[in-house]
């Protein structure tokens, strides 16, 4: 059982993080180049307008006043309206639309990566020296060595242009139109009654979902076999053992649990990372995300969706760190003292 | 202060002195940036001056969550893998309070100095 005040402790922790987030994406951003007022009003516009629009936006008020503002108004989830990317709407909205895409591809990625991982790992770490455990090892150094940017346009190149059995781009067909109520495809899909939409959302996810799995897997069943190995080599396994116990209780109801914990750092860095936006399968696959919309609003330099955008990631990265000390605490309870 | 005084070194707060001291070194630092740009450059000193504070005030108020948050974890491994190091989450957490302090005396010396100008 979690005790509240470690959970208190962690909730509290919260604030300063996404404080000091909140202040270093605003130093940042005003210490980088360009006016935000000509960026709306665009370059060809007349200085008055530009003028104009710096006193709209409050531009002209001393730099604290700005800052003061800009916290009062991040509590309140404001983030101020887009200027290039989605011009007028409010950043919130933007975020809205984009993040259930890149969660949708976090979650189907990071399981992929746990339901193979985890298995492959173990057994790499039960029958080390073994044939299985090398190929198990070179699959996992080919996994987290090639990049995305390459692996991507394979599985494309193979599944989509030879074999044409997979969609290379977007999250469904264009024969179908789902109601957007969690903002997931395949959920919606399925939430619609309409199989065969359902089953387009699923082939258009399994090959990005494959790209980050595949990474995730390797980085996990490497973590997986190296904590189970230290873990099999301790005392309590061997008594266990001797007592007569089968080997492959011993590893399931003992080790089993005492391996995971840093294979839950993992998983949760990860995730919390995919959450962020993964820009290069974004970008492959042509699913407009989180990551593509951070891109998009450096480069177009729409600062209200780059400031969104930023603090959203650091929130939920902090809110998957919580979770993850949370399970901590679940797997061993000492962890709380 | 004594550095080698064991309470000194296990407090994870520094003295109220020494923050006192380093805001306001940070507030005259943000001052005479925001002159020096104002002076030299064409860049708009009040914001960039202010924004240097933040930025120190931001990093070390992330380095001191982070120091919260992992900090006992760090100094676990360092001691299992024996790296010889003395990087303690206390010190971390004193370093990281005394460089929001001088991050925080930044931002508040280059907004006096802009409301002063």
């Amino acid at each position: 059982m979690i005790s509240k005040r470690f959970l208190l402790k962690r909730l509290l922790l919260l604030v300063p993080v996404v404080l000091g987030v909140a202040t270093f994406v605003f130093a940042i951003l005003h210490l980088s180049p360009g006016n935000p007022a000509r960026t709306i009003a665009g370059q060809r516009a007349s200085e008055e307008f530009v003028r104009q629009i710096e006193s709209d936006l409050g531009l002209n008020d001393p730099i604290y006043v700005q800052y003061g503002r800009f916290l009062w108004n991040a509590i309140q989830l404001d983030f101020g309206n887009s200027y290039v990317i989605r011009r007028g709407t409010p950043v919130t909205e933007v975020l809205r639309d984009r993040f259930p895409v890149t969660l949708e591809l976090a979650i189907y990625g990071q399981l992929a990566g746990i339901v193979f991982g985890i298995p492959l790992g173990i057994l790499s770490a039960v029958k080390q020296d073994s044939v299985t455990d090398h190929l198990t090892r070179i699959g996992a150094l080919t996994g987290i060595s090639v990049p995305i940017f390459w692996s991507g346009p394979l599985l494309i190149l193979v599944f989509a242009t030879m074999l044409d059995v997979l969609p290379t781009t977007g999250r469904i067909s264009s024969d179908y139109s789902v109601d957007a109520v969690t903002g997931l495809i395949t959920v919606d899909a399925l939430l619609s009654g309409n199989v065969d939409a359902f089953l387009s959302a699923v082939q258009h996810m399994l090959l990005p979902s494959l790209v980050i799995g595949v990474y995730s897997m390797a980085l996990i069943s490497r973590m997986m076999r190296s904590s189970m190995l230290e873990v099999i080599r301790q005392d309590y396994m061997r008594t266990a053992r001797a007592k007569g116990q089968g080997a492959k209780i011993t590893v399931m109801k003992h080790g089993f649990r005492n391996a995971l914990i840093p294979v839950v750092t993992i998983i949760g860095i990860q995730f919390g990372s995919l959450l962020g936006g993964a820009v290069l399968t974004e970008t492959v696959f042509n699913i407009t995300g989180i990551g593509v919309l951070l891109v998009e609003a450096i480069s177009v330099g729409d600062y209200p969706v780059v400031q969104g955008t930023v603090l959203l990631f650091a929130f939920l990265f902090t809110l998957v760190n919580l979770g993850v000390d949370v399970t901590y605490s679940i797997l061993d309870p000492r962890i709380e003292q | 202060m004594d550095a080698d005084d064991p309470a000194d070194t296990e407090s994870p707060w520094p003295p109220l002195s020494r923050l006192g001291a380093t805001f306001a070194a940070g507030a005259v630092a943000g001052a005479v940036t925001f002159v020096a740009l104002a002076v030299g450059t064409d860049a708009d000193a009040s914001a960039q001056a202010f924004s240097l504070g933040a930025l120190v005030f931001g990093a070390a108020l992330l380095g001191w969550s982070t120091a919260v948050l992992a900090g006992r974890g760090l100094e676990a491994t360092h001691r299992h893998l024996e790296t010889g190091s003395d990087w303690t989450e206390a010190k971390s957490r004193r370093a990281m309070v005394v460089l929001c302090a001088f991050g925080l005396g930044g931002m508040v010396g280059a907004s006096i100095a802009t409301a002063l100008a």
